[in-house]
């Protein structure tokens, strides 16, 4: 069988048109490709810059909530003690033998009591080096300060006393966190019973506060922008790409459920 | 005509070679523009070789043919050796095959021209571009393909292997099939054919010498 001219300059055509048509489409498909290949590695660069923001903001933020909570124990428990303490040596008269002896010790009483309040208040500033230790003996050393100086009933069940540090920086950022819980419960919850739990499951930290002070109406409180203290919470739980839940009704008591990847 | 054209296509691609390629460190595209100038070289000389002696000038592409392979096998390894674990192992396959096909080929006839080498080689050059866009997938890293000149480079190869196929085709296997009445206007599409490949492969390769040279400049303005 002949073909004819033109039928074989077709088929030459046609055949080197669809050749050339092949690397086309492979191009197309390179330059979509590494488009989206593109896309893919700036949004990964936004949210690593975008963590790396939050995490300075979050360390401003725990700075200014140090200070202020280290104001606040100056001028309630140490203030108090040393101006009690300045009071009781005020009024010892060298005369009276018998009430001087009890007054002297009465003002020591006090001065250890400062002291010890001194120390603590050092724990909560040296928030770093709590964590050297591990998380679980940093939340282990916030437990028991706060059953110290609140005087409520606590219990607690820590099961991270064994582990090591994971990353310095997320569990600083989970122990401030959990000082701002404490510290927003003595303000506002008015609390007489409160539970700890800490644990790890899965590969995420779980930290569970129950306390049965008077409660409060979450959405509301969040709505309002009230609670800058929710608000703060919020924030540093997003940094560590964990999830938070407040259980709470008024005069039913508040449950904080924490959920943190983890290490 | 066409080979004029041809000639024409060649000449304009070593003159932006020349322009763009100047001043542009990288061995490669320093022996981009001397290949350019072979190229130059062999089609004039092998357009008067005919029309002077009347003779076949097949011997004189087998002889460049060692020029062009050894050209893009070079342009290929360097292309791959960023992206692909055993880039050596590639160029040296495809240049063993290469070299046992045409000393066969001219061990038998040096006057005809290589066909089968070349057909086999294109072949091979299009799996090898084909490896590289794999690869370049694969890698992690995203380029700029509007300004990569590699990219170019290997995608000029790739349309003028990949196009040229259908000719080796014919060159090779169909041609002793044709009617002889038919022979010289189906000599006469394929010439043009191999215009249209030259004109994608120099217009290709110039905007890589373009991207290079952009480059080469926006990297010295940032001194």
């Amino acid at each position: 069988m002949h073909l004819q001219t033109t039928e074989i300059f077709l088929i030459i055509g046609l055949g080197t048109f669809m050749l050339l048509l092949a690397p086309l489409f492979v191009l197309r498909y390179i330059s979509v490709y590494n488009s989206f290949k593109n896309k893919d590695l700036e949004e990964k660069l936004d949210m690593t810059q975008n963590f790396q923001t939050q995490l300075v903001q979050t360390k401003m933020d725990v700075a200014e909530h140090t200070k202020q909570s280290i104001a606040a124990d100056l001028h309630d428990n140490i203030g108090q003690l040393l101006g009690l303490t300045a009071l009781t040596l005020g009024s010892v008269r060298l005369d009276e033998n018998e009430n001087t002896r009890k007054k002297i010790d009465d003002s020591l009483e006090l001065l250890h009591k400062a002291i010890k309040e001194v120390r603590d208040l050092t724990k909560v500033v040296h928030g770093g080096k709590l964590v050297e230790m591990g998380l679980g003996h940093a939340l282990q050393e916030e437990f028991d300060r706060f059953k110290r100086m609140s005087g409520l009933k606590v219990k607690i069940k820590n099961n991270l006393i064994d582990k090591e540090s994971a990353s310095p920086e997320k569990d600083l950022i989970i122990l401030r966190l959990l000082q701002e819980i404490t510290n927003n419960i003595i303000k506002h919850a008015f609390a007489t019973k409160i539970e700890f739990y800490a644990s790890i499951e899965n590969e995420s930290l779980q930290l569970i506060i129950i306390e049965n002070g008077v409660g409060f109406e979450y959405q509301k409180t969040k709505n309002q922008n009230k609670g800058f203290g929710i608000y703060s919470i919020h924030k540093r739980v997003n940094v560590l790409n964990g999830n938070i839940v407040f259980r709470s009704k008024p005069e039913a008591g508040t449950k904080i459920a924490i959920t943190i990847p983890y290490p | 005509m066409t080979h004029i054209a041809t000639i024409i296509i060649e000449c304009l691609a070593l003159i932006a070679s020349n322009l763009w390629l100047a001043k542009v460190d990288g061995i490669f595209w320093r022996f981009t523009r001397y290949y350019l100038g072979v190229v130059c070289a062999t089609e004039i000389f092998a357009f008067y070789y005919v029309k002077f002696y009347h003779f076949s000038n097949a011997w004189i592409y087998n002889l460049f043919l060692i020029c062009e392979v050894g050209y893009i096998t070079f342009g290929l390894y360097l292309a791959l050796k960023p992206v692909h674990p055993k880039p050596l192992m590639l160029s040296t396959i495809s240049a063993a095959v290469f070299i046992v096909l045409y000393i066969l080929g001219i061990s038998e006839n040096f006057y005809k021209f290589q066909s089968m080498a070349i057909g086999v080689q294109s072949v091979i050059f299009v799996l090898l571009c084909h490896t590289y866009f794999f690869w370049l997938i694969k890698h992690p890293t995203p380029i700029s393909i509007k300004t990569n000149p590699t990219f170019w480079w290997v995608s000029g190869v790739l349309f003028y292997y990949f196009g040229s196929t259908m000719y080796n085709i014919f060159i090779f296997r169909l041609f002793k099939y044709l009617p002889i009445e038919n022979i010289p206007s189906i000599s006469e599409i394929l010439v043009v054919i191999m215009l249209i490949l030259n004109v994608l492969l120099y217009c290709i390769w110039s905007y890589a010498f373009l991207c290079i040279y952009k480059l080469r400049k926006s990297s010295l303005s940032l001194v």
